[in-house]
């Protein structure tokens, strides 16, 4: 995969910024363990799950895990390698056709309209107990499943130990897992849109706009980030479901990059390129989104991925104290909050989803200061 | 440099205002307010309706937004933030008695920081490319990744109470019996009691600043004028502490203000972990009580600290650093 001994002086920005990501090894494992998250992850329905994957019950083989499965994780398991197919494919299904697109749509339309119209199976039965031929998942548990097994320490039987309840902790770490990554993922992607259209609004127009946005800025930038999200979050008395909390994360946290983003624009806009396109006729769409915003991707980028770090230090903050998601929806940061009643004895509560939070902010972190310094040399902690 | 103070604070003007209408519009536009004014609404559950009669009349949901905002401002000029819905006291009167407490905890914090950071990151930049440095940068890293409550509940459990180290008190501000005390063991009891809520809130800002010390010290060490003390023959030591570590420092000093506001969310937090009286469990306890005068009145007391450590930071600066001229 590496560019190394290729030649150099034909590689291109993303390239020569790619091949010095890859020198850096904090970077590199960083990276690694963040896909290794997202892929336990999305498969956690099938690592974690009291339903086996396979029986075989008076000679049939069925599937009993597919019916317990929510919407959403059809969809996952539907969409994401509907996409990754099309981009592979994206060459030969033939340019510019619209039958590749005719077919996206039928799959889309297919699979919405199943959802719709079926109902997931929300029965509390196991087949841990089943005695025919069945194959469970590495952890058979349910994250949701209560048990008489309370405060249960690490075993084999549960990897994690149990909670007051009897909930099995590596399996509720699991889906939690989910909680966090997608809010961390979706508030910044959130964040990185609008920080990325005002600080560019400012930077490239300045005059009156660019004045009031910064002063908007300012503002903002005035009430301390956690503050300001708690207070939306108890002023706004909804139930607190997935989208609002990543949209309240996302919709406070995009200051900084619109900062960053306005100086590179600032910095840009004097130099020729953008100047040479618009003597050529260029509109400021063009200019803005073909070469501003390309030549700006790269700081961009950094600090959008510290970024991700910090939504999910904030998510599981929130959960901590009890103003994240709704109670049955695991997430590190209510396991953590239940810890605290039961820290003198019961340390396994506390260790496993402190331990994830730090890795995985921790990863963020290491691949945001290799992209730093891949991206720009000079900025490099010398 | 007088001049620059007064430009200074009458910029400060419209920000306030900025901020005291954000603050109004976030109550005013909030979905639950906004149905309250009709009865029912989400909050109906959380709420009296002598508190939808108090919220009404003190945030003038009945009237035109412009008139209302006036209205609100005119008095919270005169430092009248309405009382709370759980036990009718003045907001200005409870924050007054609850912010000492988290003034102290902030200030212990930046103070420790300042004093662990500096020669932390004076060392790494001496050692540069060293283990030493290697060794501090990953230590540094490791801190900074590490959330605040995760380390509050770490040392709670190994270090205060539990089956491990009983070193350490595990809450409260004071022991239960400390009005009994005589003034010498009432301060110790305090201190015993506040070390692990400063260390918890200490080691985040530590991480950033010992960041910034050492790449100042870096660029400092770097400068002409050190290579003139050196080439004119000085000793080391001399010249690493007269000449590079007095420049390095001017950045630094300023620092601490861009932490204030994630101290401040930071004490939120540890005060509710440590159950410590202080203006972040007021403010938690508000919030799970949807109590919104209290809500509201930290929100906006901990927005102007935040500015006008901002307009410290900027001062100091100017202060410090006499090259620097803006009159």
């Amino acid at each position: 995969m590496t560019t190394r001994g290729h030649d150099l002086q034909h590689e291109d920005y993303w390239q020569r910024v790619w091949r010095r990501f890859e020198e850096n090894t904090f970077g590199r494992y960083g990276l690694g363990v963040i896909i290794a998250l997202f892929v336990l992850a999305a498969l956690a329905p099938f690592l974690a799950n009291s339903h086996a994957l396979v029986r075989v019950v008076d000679g049939h083989l069925s599937c009993p895990i597919f019916p317990s499965l929510e919407p959403i994780e059809w969809r996952f398991l539907i969409y994401v390698p509907l996409a990754v197919l099309f981009y592979e494919l994206r060459l030969r299904l033939l340019p510019r056709s619209s039958i590749p697109f005719a077919l996206v749509l039928v799959v889309i339309a297919a699979t919405e309209l199943t959802l719709a119209l079926t109902h997931p199976v929300n029965d509390s039965s196991n087949d841990r107990d089943f005695a025919g031929f069945k194959l469970m998942p590495p952890i058979p548990y349910s994250p949701v499943e209560s048990s008489t097994e309370q405060f249960a320490p690490p075993s084999w039987r549960h990897l994690c130990g149990t909670d007051i309840t009897g909930r099995d902790i590596a399996a509720r770490m699991l889906h939690g897992a989910r909680t966090s990554l997608s809010i961390g993922f979706v508030a910044q992607t959130i964040s990185v849109l609008v920080g990325v259209t005002l600080g560019g609004l400012a930077g490239y127009f300045r005059g009156v706009l660019d004045i009031a946005i910064c002063r908007f800025i300012e503002i903002l930038d005035c009430f301390p980030p956690l503050i300001l999200i708690l207070v939306v979050i108890g002023l706004s008395g909804s139930q607190n479901n997935m989208f609002v909390i990543m949209a309240v994360i996302g919709l406070t946290s995009w200051t900084g990059l619109a900062r960053l983003v306005r100086g590179e624009f600032l910095r840009l806009v004097g130099q020729p390129f953008p100047q040479a396109a618009k003597a050529l006729g260029a509109g400021n769409a063009h200019i803005i989104i073909r070469h501003l915003l390309p030549n700006a991707l790269g700081p961009i980028l950094v600090s959008a991925t510290f970024g991700v770090a910090s939504a999910i230090l904030i998510e599981s903050s929130l959960s901590f104290l009890g103003f994240g998601m709704q109670a049955p929806t695991p997430s590190w940061g209510d396991i953590l909050n239940e810890a605290r009643y039961y820290i003198d004895f019961a340390w396994w509560l506390a260790f496993f989803p402190a331990s994830a939070i730090l890795i995985t902010i921790m990863s963020y972190n290491f691949v945001g200061e290799a992209l730093r310094d891949a991206v720009d040399p000079r900025l490099k902690l010398k | 440099m007088t001049t620059y103070i007064l430009r200074r604070l009458l910029l400060l003007i419209p920000t306030l205002l900025g901020i005291t209408l954000l603050t109004f519009l976030l109550i005013r536009l909030a979905p639950g307010n906004a149905a309250m004014l009709h009865g029912g609404g989400p909050n109906s559950r959380a709420i009296t309706a002598e508190a939808r009669e108090q919220m009404i009349k003190l945030y003038d949901l009945d009237k035109p937004i412009p008139v209302a905002y006036a209205d609100w401002l005119g008095r919270i000029f005169r430092l009248d933030l309405g009382t709370s819905f759980v036990d009718h006291r003045s907001v200005a009167a409870k924050i007054a008695e609850r912010l000492p407490l988290t003034v102290s905890l902030v200030g212990a914090a930046v103070l420790l920081s300042y004093l662990i950071a500096i020669p932390l990151g004076v060392v790494a930049a001496l050692k540069r490319g060293q283990a030493t440095d290697r060794s501090i940068s990953f230590v540094v890293f490791l801190l900074y990744s590490l959330p605040g409550f995760v380390v509050a509940l770490l040392l709670l459990m190994f270090v205060a109470g539990g089956d491990y180290l009983n070193l350490l008190p595990m809450y409260g501000s004071n022991s239960i019996n400390a009005d009994a005390m005589n003034p010498a063991a009432w301060v110790w009891d305090r201190i015993e009691h506040m070390v692990l809520p400063v260390v918890c809130l200490t080691y985040a800002s530590l991480a950033s600043i010992s960041r910034y010390a050492r790449v100042s010290m870096l660029d400092s060490l770097a400068q002409d004028f050190v290579r003139t003390a050196r080439a004119k023959g000085l000793p080391e030591k001399f010249v690493v502490f007269r000449h590079a570590l007095r420049n390095a420092l001017i950045p630094i000093i300023t620092i601490f203000t861009l932490e204030l506001p994630g101290l401040i969310g930071g004490a939120v937090i540890i005060e509710e972990i440590f159950s410590l009286p202080g203006m972040g469990q007021l403010y938690f306890l508000a919030l799970e009580a949807r109590d919104t005068p209290v809500m509201m009145g930290t929100t906006l007391l901990t927005a102007v600290v935040t500015l006008f450590s901002y307009l410290l930071a900027d001062i100091l600066y100017v202060v410090v650093d006499p090259r620097i001229s803006y009159a």
